[in-house]
């Protein structure tokens, strides 16, 4: 009987894995944001209250995860620095997204001189990695919620622009577009009829990716002290508190570096489930 | 009575690829070609002859370098704002490829009422619905495959949905590039029917180009042979093929015989009204 469908058990259990991914990735995502938006009304403890004779309790012995040097409770600073890392990336992302979607249609749709201004300067913000321009912002405006959302959004821009630059470029290519002129629409009517529904699903994928790598950046940021400013909690520097204790208490360096990568793993396969889920090529050539 | 498309010396030369070295390709070579209202003129040659190019130009997607095409009168190069309108809403086109020519993303009623546009720019929802249904049904399809997407749909189907936006302004001329050249036999006869039936009810004029003798010759009341971005010889489409007075013609046909010999085929599923 399955004889005659041999592949059968293993296309089924690839399928399987493939939609795992998406699954996986969205319990993940969906659970921290479900914990970072209970922070907002609940945590453990008061994350900011110091208790100096709890400090460095190891975890359960006070509180879930253990207190730290100044006998904070972690559980309840990983949810708000979970919550704090969020909204930058969020943030930063969204705004890095619309504006280089928006730089990307247009240099492609207007081709020439300004396509090549737009996307030089595309390479420029590019060259410079995003602690580095946020050092360079921070200089400049200081440090806070605000510096990081900008340095992170910054070196989203050009990433979105290609992207959107490149997908506007091959749809354009396509006979509906002439159809759409010779309907009498103008340019900006075709960018948002038929460029933007046609790209969209790309630069989902893409957002979702960012969202990753953004949090990872702003982790990289509160580490160094750039990001949003004490006492409100973030899990950079979380991590760079725990340096110092690294023999002596371990689980305050544990605890943030696996919320991290749980972030970050749960917004990569979020976004390569929905890469396979979006990527159907819907448009069949004939 | 002054022909509804009238093209006159029409040049276009593609620039050179590369390092712009040379002079480029010449794709149009002073063409000049008329097609009278109501009447089927086709256009023939072999890929590369600058069929494609030619339409292009004719509905204002590129210019040329040098030419003039004038629709019912008015220069479609010069044409701008109330004029420009009306020219796009007198002459649509129906693509090689359904499959490329229909947005994917978009829902079959709004791209077959995209060109309305032109037509009455304040037409409610509901109207343009209306008028889309029964379009629909004029090219054999039913009003609720409005609600779906291209995907959804058979490559004549697809070509269908394609030749009902382009009726959508009632226009008068409908350029056709090798409308039925991606589709199979039996489906390709199914849209030549149509073709003809709406160029019959409507009083349509139809430019269709193809490489295919026998699809013209069972179609065309008129027929002009492009070779190398010239016109070498244009005429009533039963003459050009029985006596034709150009080598490349006589070569196009020799090389096309066993195809000619299928149009008496073709000629059996077209119903064929004249």
């Amino acid at each position: 009987m399955s004889a005659a469908v041999p592949s059968m058990p293993g296309t089924r259990r690839f399928a399987l894995l493939r939609h795992g991914r998406l699954l996986t990735g969205a319990i993940l995502t969906g659970a921290l944001v479900a914990v970072a938006l209970l922070s907002l009304l609940w945590t453990p403890e008061v994350p900011t209250r110091l208790r100096i004779l709890a400090k460095l309790k190891p975890p359960l012995s006070e509180g879930l995860l253990g207190t730290d040097q100044l006998g904070r409770d972690i559980l309840s600073l990983l949810m708000v620095g979970t919550a704090n890392s969020l909204s930058i990336a969020v943030a930063a992302v969204v705004l890095g997204a619309a504006t280089g979607t928006l730089i990307g249609i247009v240099a492609a749709m207007r081709r020439g001189a300004l396509d090549a201004l737009l996307m030089r300067m595309m390479d420029a913000v590019f060259a410079f990695p995003p602690i580095l321009s946020a050092m360079m912002l921070s200089a400049l405006l200081g440090s806070g919620r605000l510096n990081a959302t900008v340095a992170i959004g910054l070196f989203t821009v050009p990433v979105f622009a290609r992207l959107a630059r490149a997908d506007t470029k091959r749809i354009l290519r396509r006979d509906y577009i002439l159809a759409a002129r010779g309907a009498g629409k103008n340019a900006a009517r075709i960018a948002v009829d038929h460029v933007l529904p046609n790209i969209a699903g790309a630069i989902l994928v893409q957002v979702t990716i960012q969202l990753g790598l953004a949090i990872l950046t702003e982790s990289g940021l509160g580490f160094l002290g750039l990001s949003i400013s004490p006492p409100a909690p973030s899990l950079g520097r979380m991590l760079a508190d725990a340096q110092t204790y690294l023999t002596l208490a371990p689980w305050m360096a544990l605890a943030p570096g696996i919320t991290i990568a749980l972030i970050v793993a749960g917004f990569n396969l979020l976004g390569d489930g929905l890469r396979d889920r979006l990527d159907v090529r819907r448009d069949v050539s004939a | 009575m002054s022909p509804l498309l009238d093209i006159r010396g029409l040049s276009k030369r593609h620039p050179p690829r590369g390092f712009g070295r040379g002079a480029g390709v010449l794709a149009l070579d002073d063409i000049s070609l008329t097609v009278e209202a109501g009447s089927i003129h086709g256009l023939v040659g072999e890929s590369g002859s600058g069929k494609s190019t030619l339409a292009r130009i004719v509905m204002g997607f590129d210019r040329p370098d040098s030419g003039t095409v004038l629709l019912g009168g008015v220069d479609v190069q010069s044409a701008s704002g109330e004029a420009l309108t009306k020219v796009r809403r007198q002459m649509q086109m129906v693509f090689q490829d359904p499959g490329g020519s229909l947005d994917p993303r978009q829902r079959i009623w709004k791209t077959v009422a995209e060109p309305m546009g032109l037509l009455e720019p304040r037409l409610a929802r509901l109207q343009r619905r209306e008028k889309v249904d029964a379009l629909l049904a004029s090219v054999g399809l039913q009003p609720a495959d409005g609600d779906r997407f291209p995907h959804e749909f058979s490559g004549g189907q697809r070509q269908r949905i394609a030749i009902a936006r382009a009726l959508s302004t009632n226009a008068s001329l409908i350029i056709a590039d090798e409308p039925t050249s991606a589709l199979d036999l039996i489906v390709q006869a199914q849209v030549l029917n149509l073709l003809m039936d709406l160029q019959e009810t409507r009083g349509l004029a139809i430019l269709f180009i193809s490489h295919d003798l026998a699809v013209v010759a069972a179609l065309a009341d008129t027929v002009s042979i492009l070779h190398r971005g010239r016109i070498v010889e244009t005429g009533r489409t039963g003459e050009v093929f029985a006596r034709p007075q150009s080598a490349v013609t006589a070569a196009l046909l020799e090389q096309d015989a066993v195809s000619l010999a299928s149009t008496d085929q073709l000629k059996e599923k077209i119903h064929y009204p004249r």
